[in-house]
């Protein structure tokens, strides 16, 4: 069997199983799959929904994605070439990856209060880790057979990073920027259900307090949909770029 | 006689309690390849590593007014997620114009023969091929010194021999000075002036 073939016999298990479930309890705690496949489609497709939530939560989780990345790949490059750096910065990575993510959230909202600002951070906040300690250690663990060459013939620094270093970090970036893509996403929806007036974590709220169980499902499939499809993006850019 | 464009005096250097160079002399002059041979493990690449700025913790004084250094590697060093041209042209970038970076590293490949496989990366190279490579990048970047780490050892007597008559007109024509560490006496004496045991 095939990796495509046995990757759709799983989702169907798990589709199954869900249906199995949905069946033995109470509508007010599980929709059934076509429910909540039948709600994710609508919000979809109602073009006022996707702009009010929908499109607030992408820009919300882009925005952090791009933030927490940014600012973790520079922190990483500095860390990584400049051991002091590593050194200064270790306690605040020990402190950010160390606190929970709810602490966190309340801290938030008592810096920016409600809103985009408060959920961009949060999820910007616990990428900066991953992905700085990803591009540190892939600094530090840089061959240093190519870095001689380099060395030998006077290669630019700019050109060393983009020829020798970019490369070698590719798999270990790539991999990180899966993980934090899931992680951030979770991290804007709990900020939304919290505190945002619009957002699908949101919708997430407000389908809980109404016990309207399909939509909350509904808006859960929707999460799962954009994070495969970010994820799937990942991997066929960086990973075309690194194999070429 | 030229100016020594290289001199290594009273060169110390030990590892692991063993002594590698005690007071060891070198002078190169411009224009001059010299050959280095001698048993496994005698220093002869890490001579080489020294006079690149590889290698510190010596003691003794190198001196040197070269350049631009090319250094052919015995493990070759070509970068994996690059083509071989693009091997042969990354020393150039910042050089000169993209273009001309990469019609250099064509005509190296063409002078090592491997302008057909231009596009291949390393891993799909032999290890002749990939030493070929490693040679086309030294020579395209024009050094004024040119070290050489047992640069034929992967490569039959034909090749050897073309490789050998390529790099001795590019040392003629461009006054390259040279070290050669090899342990194949043909390629010694007819690439260097002068050869010494270590």
């Amino acid at each position: 069997m095939k990796d495509v073939e046995l990757s759709v016999a799983g989702t169907a298990a798990l589709i199954g199983l869900w249906h199995f479930l949905s069946l033995r309890v109470s509508p007010l705690v599980m929709a059934s799959p076509v429910d909540a496949i039948g709600a994710a489609w609508k919000m979809l497709i109602d073009g006022q929904f996707f702009l009010q939530h929908t499109a607030a939560t992408l820009w919300r989780v882009l925005l952090s994605l791009a933030l927490g990345s940014l600012s973790g790949f520079f922190l990483g490059l500095a860390a990584g070439f400049f051991p002091a750096v590593l050194a200064f910065l270790e306690p605040l990575r020990r402190v950010i990856t160390g606190i929970p993510g709810i602490v966190a959230a309340v801290l938030a909202m008592i810096w920016f209060g409600l809103g985009s600002a408060m959920a961009v951070f949060l999820g910007a906040v616990f990428i900066i880790p991953v992905v700085y300690l990803n591009v540190a250690e892939g600094i530090r663990q840089c061959d240093r057979t190519y870095l001689e060459m380099a060395a030998v013939y006077q290669l630019p620094a700019t050109l060393r990073l983009r020829a020798i270093y970019m490369p070698m970090l590719g798999a270990a970036l790539a991999s990180s920027l899966v993980l934090v893509t899931g992680n951030s996403l979770r991290l804007v929806i709990m900020a939304e259900v919290l505190g945002a007036d619009n957002g699908l974590g949101f919708v997430l709220g407000i389908s809980r307090a109404r016990l309207n169980m399909p939509d909350l499902y509904g808006c859960v499939l929707l999460c799962l949909l954009f994070v495969w499809g970010v994820e799937l993006t990942i991997r066929k850019v960086l990973f075309r770029w690194l194999h070429g | 006689m030229a100016d020594p464009a290289l001199t290594i005096s009273d060169l110390c250097l030990s590892f692991g309690g063993h002594r590698l160079f005690n007071g060891f002399k070198l002078v190169l002059e411009t224009g001059e390849v010299f050959g280095l041979t001698g048993k496994s493990g005698s220093g002869k690449t890490t001579l080489l590593r020294i006079i690149a700025g590889l290698e510190t913790g010596y003691r003794g004084r190198v001196i040197s007014t070269f350049r631009r250094t090319a250094y052919v590697f015995q493990d070759t060093r070509l970068l994996p997620w690059l083509s071989a041209i693009e091997n042969v042209a990354l020393p150039l970038i910042g050089r000169m114009s993209k273009t001309a970076a990469r019609e250099r590293a064509r005509e190296g490949l063409r002078q090592v023969q491997l302008e057909t496989f231009a596009d291949y990366r390393p891993a799909r190279l032999s290890g002749g091929m990939a030493q070929r490579v490693g040679i086309a990048r030294a020579l395209a970047c024009r050094p004024d010194l040119l070290l050489l780490d047992e640069p034929f050892s992967a490569l039959d007597d034909k090749l050897r021999r073309h490789l050998t008559a390529l790099i001795r007109c590019q040392i003629r024509e461009n006054g390259i000075s040279g070290l050669l560490v090899s342990h194949h006496p043909a390629d010694l004496e007819s690439l260097t002036d002068r050869t010494i045991s270590i």
